[in-house]
């Protein structure tokens, strides 16, 4: 999906709908997997949201945060778009810099391939946010909802299902990404570590890291093997998200 | 710790020099008692930021080994096991190929 859009904006007129974890760490971690080189902006009227220091997806050359007053910062982005044979993503930023955000993706122009993102989650308030964002966007055929954390129990996104929107994809509920973003990585670094050691060879280094006279201590080789098992589920999620993306199969999903 | 003991330390900061491995010692202990060289310790401080010689290293091993009476080397067989993980947690460590994620995870290891 994302491959056909030059920049994708991740907007909504409301803040804590989980604009900051589609910009940072879903849309950065599936356009890595199609190994497609990207470059966020944030748009932010107050502090840069940077703090993903010991990522290595998004390094800091990879960012730049700018203000809505930024006169220069829609030419930049068509520079950075062509020239740079990369994706842009931008983080549209939240309350009253939302509407300004929006204003100036538009006015990037037609020749850059815009996709509008919209994420949103269970609480309703955010989901009438982002219908009238969707509104105020005016170009259905290229905005997408992103169902932020659902659960087993799909059914607390009813009200959404019934509303016979097409265009959306399901972010799985986690709490993995606090837990990445407490040691500044994103979801997708998180999950790199069980991609660079087998689980057969850590359990071998905590036990040996763990046992002293031939006494293992359960406690801290269950600790720090759970923190390894975070990492696991951190890669299944995201290889769930990666098939949503792909696919869109939640588009076809039978109510 | 006793408040007037903490209130003392409060007002007046200590004068006597504190070795920079002072702070290293538990991590200094750990390696040694895993079999690693002083040269290896030597290299984890400098990793660390903490550049010293050898033989201020070997002091301050001596000194914590009068100090620790439990300070011990390992036996061959331990040992050898122990060099094997710590090798691959070591490589992994200082490959410029592995994440930082997974560094940060191998950090205390």
């Amino acid at each position: 999906m994302l491959s056909n859009y030059d920049l994708i904006a991740v907007v909504g007129l409301k803040g804590g709908s989980g604009k900051s974890n589609s910009s940072w760490h879903i849309v950065p971690a599936v356009l890595q997997n199609q190994n497609q080189e990207f470059k966020i902006f944030e748009i932010d009227d107050n502090n840069s949201s940077y703090y993903f220091v010991n990522s290595n997806l998004i390094t800091a050359a990879k960012c730049q945060t700018v203000k809505t007053s930024d006169k220069n910062i829609v030419a930049q982005i068509v520079v950075d778009t062509i020239a740079g044979d990369q994706k842009i993503i931008v983080d549209g930023g939240g309350g009253n810099d939302s509407r300004r955000a929006i204003e100036l993706i538009r006015a990037v122009g037609e020749d850059v391939r815009k996709l509008w993102l919209i994420p949103f989650d269970r609480n309703i308030d955010n989901f009438k946010s982002a219908l009238e964002t969707a509104e105020l966007i005016a170009d259905p055929q290229n905005t997408v909802f992103i169902l932020n954390g659902y659960t087993a129990d799909k059914s607390e996104f009813d009200w959404f299902y019934s509303k016979n929107i097409e265009n959306y994809v399901e972010v799985p509920y986690s709490d993995l990404f606090h837990f990445a973003q407490e040691q500044k990585l994103t979801i997708y670094d998180l999950a790199q570590i069980s991609q660079s050691i087998p689980k057969s060879e850590i359990k071998q280094i905590l036990k040996d890291k763990f046992s002293k006279d031939g006494v293992l201590d359960q406690n801290k080789f269950i600790a720090k093997f759970n923190e390894y098992l975070k990492s696991e589920k951190a890669a299944e999620l995201l290889n769930e998200v990666f098939v949503n993306f792909a696919q869109k199969k939640s588009q076809n999903r039978k109510k | 710790m006793k408040p007037l003991i903490k209130f003392f330390m409060a007002n007046s900061p200590p004068k006597r020099r504190v070795s920079r491995l002072k702070k290293f010692e538990k991590e200094i202990l750990e390696l040694y008692a895993g079999g690693y060289q002083v040269e290896q310790i030597q290299e984890f401080l400098a990793a660390n930021g903490v550049k010293v010689t050898i033989d201020a290293i070997n002091k301050f091993k001596r000194n914590l080994s009068i100090k620790n009476s439990s300070l011990k080397t390992p036996s061959s067989e331990a040992a050898q096991k122990s060099k094997t993980t710590q090798k691959t947690v070591e490589e992994l460590k200082n490959s410029p190929d592995t994440n930082i994620a997974t560094k940060l995870f191998l950090q205390n290891l």
